[in-house]
């Protein structure tokens, strides 16, 4: 217990002049009579009534100091239980946005706020901080019940996650400059990663807000307009890459249709029974058929949907019907056009892989002629004069760039050039480049040639020239007896270096997906990663147990009340002065 | 004589000569009426204290030496002894009681005097405080009205047995005692008004009370002195307290008049607040108000 006024035991003091006057008191006022035997008579019946009547007087006293202790106490304004200094921190993140409890949770928890202000004592204090985008104090501490409701009033949420520790942080920095003992409360739904460890190691009290009702989400929207037609690329790549293919949910079922794009989306049901609905997909906002999908708990339902689209278009997904959380229940993506194709001249005595490869890619068109703009592919067929313009050359000899060097020693590919546009992202691992021979530049490209693939000994076995009548990428070996055509990346080789020998960037959009959270509805878009809305019930305790709180009288009640009826009882007993 | 005014005195004689003609209940035994009558000598008895030097015979005396007092025809023969309470309590009340006690004695010594009766007064209270020497002479009325004037409440508590004790064992002649006091004897008025009746005397009461005593004004914590015996009586007067006072004082008028009437006394209560002429009136029994009416059984 502790005293809002303690200078007010000064009134303590009052107890000596009320020992003073009882003193005085003794001398009782006298009343001369003469009818002494009768008034003998009845106050001796009296006294024989009343045992207690010799301690009588005591009494009054004892009477008297008790209403002097119990006014001295009611003034100095006992507190009891002791002042409580309370940072309540308002989760405002993106999952306060769901509508399981009426209308928000967010609203909910702004009720509980506002029942804890209002349970607040006049020696009470608290602040107020919320938790996103970044942790910040909306009201610093005080009493004053008014500034605190108007700050909780004033929290809007927000598409971000709760940085727990931060926001714990912050709220004992806020309670910490009167170096007295200050409570963290939180009001949230517990709705982040390992929320049970993170609260109980921070030490706040929480308050819950929200149900365990689940929530339906996107998790993926993607889609893939593929660079090769896939029956020749697959058949190029061998039966694993056909596994491949299948397993990752992009199996063709449209054949070699230049303008087929591929469409994944994938729904999770993070609720605790089985959920049934439908997909909506639209294509510049033209809506397609949609496709229901039904999902047990914790799970996840995947479809793929063909689609011919030949230029850029924004695909948008939305699922039904609503749920808890309908922020999250839309996606879209925008599908870029596909890049224009590749002039490709390609000059090879055999039949090869390469020209598989090159006629599988949709980007690539074989010409006869020969013009500045054409890519002349060669194989074995190097001229003593390379010309101008764009060359992709295997199988190489001498030329007035290059002399034919010593052979190299176990010619295997074991690393590349991973900053190269030519070979990022490509994996050319054991691919066996025979009668690989060192090629000695020509001192005046000296300085632009680059390495491609090196083999164990760091022994180049290509190379990307960017000379300016043209860029050269040559690999060593015999391409007729490596094994470079059957490697699962060759083809993708192929199409960098035609794009680098044109001078464009890299084709990278062949997958695109879609930036979950989505964020066409609005900011209150939920990751995938955060989107179980399922409020832990193990942790803390439920917002609306505290309705049923009550605030607390101001305690001086107690013993100003207690001193009124001792006053009126030794007023009665001792000072009443008239009859009945 | 500034107690008794001269208004006082002029109506005091003019009720005596009512009282002479109606017959005052107090003093009806005085005035019975005796054989012979006149002014003629009918014989002789011994002197008593308090007899009339001039009726003494005094030739006898010279001749044989035996002091003999002449009778006449008519003469009172017979004492009235007035006993006024002069203890402490009388001289509380508004007026006080003392004083009315001493207005209703000087009225009924004047009656007596003025019929020629022997008049003793005597006041009392642990036991005989004042005593004036017996006068039987209208012409003594002034010594009368001086002893009167002279007293002054004094002594300790009531002792009404006591003083009776030492009234009876004075030499003097029985006859009719007329009592005036507030009768509050802690050991009871009983045993005294016993002992005068005992020794032939006939009592006679009159009861001043204070209306006042019986309704008590204060309430709380007191301490109570008691004027007669100084005792100091220290509690809390409470309704309870008032109440069973009350009844205690109500108990004590009722046994008064209970005694009264079953000694066949004269009793005659007098309230001290009442008007003087009133009380004047009933003492004399010239008007006998159903209120304060002489109670003669």
């Amino acid at each position: 217990m502790s005293f809002a006024h303690p200078l007010a035991l000064l009134l303590g003091l009052l107890l000596i002049p009320v020992v003073l006057l009882y003193g005085m008191r003794v001398h009782l006022p006298t009343e001369t009579i003469g009818t002494g035997p009768f008034w003998q008579k009845a106050l001796a019946e009296e006294h024989a009534r009343w045992k207690w009547r010799p301690r009588r007087s005591k009494f009054s006293l004892a009477l008297q100091i008790m209403i002097v202790v119990l006014l001295t106490l009611a003034a100095m304004g006992p507190q009891f239980p002791a002042p409580r200094r309370i940072v309540l921190i308002l989760d405002n993140s993106a999952t306060m946005r769901a509508t399981d409890v009426q209308p928000t949770r967010l609203d909910a928890a702004k009720m509980a706020a506002r029942l804890l202000i209002g349970n607040l004592r006049s020696c009470d204090a608290m602040a107020v901080v919320a938790t996103s985008p970044v942790p910040y104090d909306l009201q610093p501490m005080t009493s004053n019940r008014d500034p605190l409701v108007e700050s909780v009033e004033s929290v809007q949420a927000t598409a971000d996650k709760v940085d727990l520790e931060w926001a714990v942080k912050l709220a004992r920095e806020v309670g910490t400059p009167d170096e007295r003992p200050t409570s963290v409360m939180l009001i949230s739904d517990c709705c982040f990663k390992d929320a049970a460890k993170r609260v109980q190691e921070s030490g706040a009290e929480i308050l819950r807000v929200g149900t365990t009702a689940g929530n339906v989400t996107i998790a993926a929207f993607t889609a893939r307009r593929s660079r090769f037609l896939s029956s020749l690329a697959q058949a190029a790549q061998g039966p694993e890459a056909k596994k491949g293919a299948a397993k990752s949910g992009y199996a063709s079922t449209t054949g070699d249709n230049p303008h087929h794009c591929q469409v994944l989306i994938e729904v999770a049901n993070l609720a605790n029974q089985p959920t049934e609905g439908r997909v909506a997909l639209s294509i510049d906002r033209k809506p397609t058929e949609p496709v229901v999908f039904s999902i047990s708990k914790n799970g996840r339902w995947q479809h793929v949907f063909d689609l011919d689209i030949a230029s850029a278009a924004r695909l948008e997904a939305k699922l039904e019907p609503v749920d808890a959380y309908p922020f999250d229940n839309g996606a879209a993506l925008d599908i870029p056009a596909a890049p224009a194709s590749h002039r490709v001249r390609l000059v090879s005595d055999l039949p090869s892989c390469l020209h598989e490869v090159l006629a599988a890619n949709r980007r690539v068109d074989i010409v006869k002629d020969d013009d500045a703009k054409t890519i002349q592919v060669l194989d074995g067929h190097t001229p003593e004069k390379l010309p101008d313009g764009p060359l992709l050359l295997f199988t190489p000899s001498a030329c007035d760039l290059w002399q034919l060097g010593e052979p190299l020693v176990d010619p295997t590919v074991s690393h590349c050039d991973e900053a190269s546009p030519v070979t990022v992202g490509v994996r050319l691992w054991d691919a066996y480049l025979p009668d690989a021979r060192r090629l000695k530049f020509a001192p005046a490209i000296q300085d632009v040639v680059r390495p491609l693939f090196y083999s164990d000994k760091d022994a180049p076995l290509a190379y990307a020239i960017d000379r300016p009548q043209g860029r050269i990428v040559v690999v060593c070996g015999n391409l007729a007896t490596s094994n470079l055509g059957r490697q699962a990346d060759f083809a993708a080789f192929v199409d960098r270096a035609l794009d680098w020998l044109t001078g464009r960037a890299v084709w990278r959009d062949e997958v695109i997906s879609s930036a979950l959270p989505y964020a066409g509805e609005g900011p209150e878009a939920l990751s995938p990663a955060d989107a179980d809305l399922r409020v832990p019930m193990e942790i803390g305790s439920d917002a609306s147990t505290i309705v049923s709180l009550k605030a607390w009288p101001p305690l001086w009640i107690v013993p100003a009340l207690l001193a009124l009826v001792l006053l009126v009882i030794e007023w009665c007993l001792y000072h009443r002065r008239w009859t009945t | 004589m500034s107690f008794f005014s001269a208004g006082l005195l002029k109506r005091l004689h003019l009720h005596a000569l009512s009282a002479q003609r109606m017959g005052s209940p107090l003093l009806a035994a005085v005035r019975r009426t005796l054989p012979g009558g006149g002014m003629e000598a009918t014989g002789h008895r011994e002197y008593a204290s308090g007899d009339d030097f001039h009726a003494i015979d005094w030739d006898i005396y010279a001749r044989r030496g035996d002091l003999l007092v002449k009778q006449f025809e008519g003469h009172a023969d017979r004492n009235v002894h007035l006993l006024l309470d002069c203890s402490p309590s009388m001289g509380l009340g508004t007026p006080a009681k003392f004083q009315l006690a001493r207005q209703i004695a000087a009225a009924l010594g004047y009656v007596s005097l003025t019929t020629n009766d022997r008049l003793v007064v005597a006041a009392f209270a642990d036991g005989l405080k004042a005593d004036l020497p017996p006068l039987c002479h209208a012409s003594r009325l002034p010594r009368l009205l001086r002893f009167l004037e002279e007293l002054t409440p004094c002594g300790a508590k009531t002792d009404l047995l006591r003083a009776a004790h030492e009234f009876v064992r004075r030499p003097q002649r029985n006859g009719p005692v007329i009592v005036i006091s507030d009768l509050y004897d802690p050991d009871g008025f009983q045993r005294g008004f016993d002992l005068l009746r005992f020794y032939g005397y006939e009592p006679r009461m009159v009861h001043i009370f204070d209306p006042h005593d019986a309704e008590p004004t204060f309430l709380g914590d007191r301490e109570l002195v008691d004027i007669e015996s100084q005792s100091v009586l220290q509690g809390t007067v409470t309704e309870r307290t008032v109440r069973r006072y009350r009844q205690l004082v109500a108990e004590f008028h009722a046994t008064v008049r209970d005694y009264c009437s079953r000694q066949s006394i004269v009793y005659l209560p007098i309230a001290c607040d009442a008007p003087e002429d009133e009380v004047l009136k009933q003492v004399l029994g010239v008007s006998t108000p159903s209120s304060a009416k002489a109670s003669v059984v």
